[in-house]
């Protein structure tokens, strides 16, 4: 098991409502952002970046780890700041640059998985491959299924799938396109606790077999260290603090 | 007895299919619109949509003969494109029937719509679709209980369309008369013999239909039903 190497380059984002990019940390990751967005009585305010390792978004339930996910992904427009992964820029609004969701590269593991209940586990694995030809779609299907250890559920629908294979399901139709980054919200938060452990660890050694870059949303700061190399902490819609060994414990939703 | 002339059957027949076809066409679109979107004039949208639910259909009928009546700008229009006035024709009878049964396809395909978790669109666009095959692929497919029942409601209402109908297109046998229209006629001219007839024949007719749509839904909740 790896410890988390505390290095995330996060700033603190007092100053992000200007220019936050400039004040982000570039240490070549894959991943930079700083956004952001206003809601009625609620800021989020945002500003990170992530290495083509691991990356975990600490913080308590309505701190906007969420959100932030999202607005990566294309799914939620930030009012201000910029996103690029790669060096590929996804959004800036100073240059008014919002690139769909469908083109981002990006995939997403939902909290609750959202595999379409009226698909088979090989058509919600084949769903993002629409562009490719008949025989590779069945051959990239085959692979992902087995990366996953699934093969044999391939005609079941997801409702009769178990919380643990629902969510081995949702990593691999997400994978199944090659995504520049994956994105989980809460991956492990539906399943109880000893098949959180190791799936957990399954997420980990899925990283580091397909080498896709990952940024996972959790509130529990043991699993944030088990999973990711590096942490960044969320809280009240702002990177607010370097997480610390100790801090996460004390702390209590602003929201 | 003469052989049942079966012309108003069949011109409700095709009347009805039309107008629930045209309101799948146009319906669907508006019904997911006013699910899953919030804009200004959203309530006026809706409260217009569903108005002709509420509304007696010969008032239906009577904003429609001023709509593309011949003295109506529209209907002055038509009359110039395509030589002929397009009321007291099966066309307008369609138009009539349309709007009157449109709005209960609206009704429960926006119901159907609104039971489909945001969610699954959101996971689709994430895999690289755009919204049309979005739409078709997830939305479509969750959707499918409310935009049949709103089909099988739309088309029932169709085949009884009787004020809307008889205002827009009039009531002439052999072009415009309508199995309803036709047995009001026969009631009132004391042929009890063609009004039970038609009568019985649309019923047979009209009930098959519904049988029909009803094995369809069924059909579809045997197919997906999952093995465990």
């Amino acid at each position: 098991m790896r410890d988390a190497s505390r290095t995330a380059s996060s700033t603190t984002s007092g100053d992000a409502a200007g220019n936050p990019a400039s004040t982000a940390l570039n240490i070549g990751g894959a991943l930079s952002v700083a956004i952001r967005r206003e809601f009625p009585g609620y800021t989020l305010d945002v500003a990170f970046d992530a290495t083509s390792g691991v990356t975990a978004l600490l913080g308590p339930s309505g701190a906007g780890k969420t959100l932030t996910l999202r607005a990566i992904a294309g799914l939620l427009r930030p009012d201000g700041g910029r996103i690029t992964l790669n060096n590929r820029v996804l959004f800036d609004a100073t240059h008014h640059i919002d690139v769909p969701a469908r083109d981002r590269r990006v995939g997403f593991v939902f909290q609750q998985y959202a595999l379409f209940p009226h698909l088979t586990v090989a058509e919600n694995i084949a769903y993002g491959l629409h562009g490719h030809p008949r025989a590779e779609r069945a051959a990239r299907v085959d692979t992902m299924l087995s990366l996953v250890g699934l093969i044999d559920l391939a005609a079941r629908l997801p409702r009769a799938l178990s919380g643990g294979q629902q969510q081995r399901v949702a990593l691999a139709r997400s994978l199944a396109p090659g995504p520049s980054l994956l994105l989980l919200d809460e991956p492990l938060a539906a399943l109880d606790a000893p098949l959180r452990k190791r799936l957990g660890a399954e997420l980990r050694a899925l990283h580091d077999r397909t080498g896709v870059p990952m940024v996972l949303v959790t509130h529990d700061p043991a699993e944030a260290t088990r999973i990711a190399d590096s942490v960044v902490y969320i809280d009240a819609g702002s990177v607010r603090t370097q997480p610390t060994e100790d801090a996460p414990d004390d702390r209590h939703p602003s929201r | 007895m003469a052989s049942l002339d079966l012309f108003p059957i069949r011109l409700s027949l095709i009347v009805a299919t039309s107008a629930t076809l045209l309101a799948l066409l146009l319906g669907v679109p508006v019904a997911w619109w006013l699910s899953r979107k919030r804009f200004f004039g959203r309530s006026l949208l809706e409260v217009l949509v569903l108005l002709p639910m509420v509304l007696p259909p010969t008032v239906i009928g009577y904003y429609l003969l001023l709509t593309v009546g011949r003295e109506s700008l529209l209907g002055r229009a038509i009359e110039s494109l395509f030589g002929a006035p397009m009321v007291f024709t099966a066309t307008a009878a369609v138009l009539a029937t349309f709007v009157a049964a449109a709005p209960f396809l609206v009704r429960a395909a926006q119901g159907g719509f609104e039971q489909v978790d945001p969610v699954y669109e959101d996971a689709a666009r994430t895999l690289g679709r755009s919204e049309v095959s979005v739409f078709f692929t997830v939305t479509v497919p969750l959707a499918w209980r409310g935009i049949l029942a709103g089909t099988t409601l739309c088309f029932a209402r169709a085949m009884g369309e009787f004020g809307a109908t008889l205002m827009l297109a009039g009531n002439i046998p052999g072009r415009t008369q309508t199995a309803s229209l036709a047995v009001y006629d026969a009631v009132q001219a004391g042929n009890v013999e063609r009004a039970l007839a038609l009568s019985l024949v649309l019923t047979a007719v009209t009930g098959g239909a519904l049988l029909l749509l009803t094995r369809v839904g069924n059909m579809r909740t045997r197919q997906r039903h999952g093995s465990v």
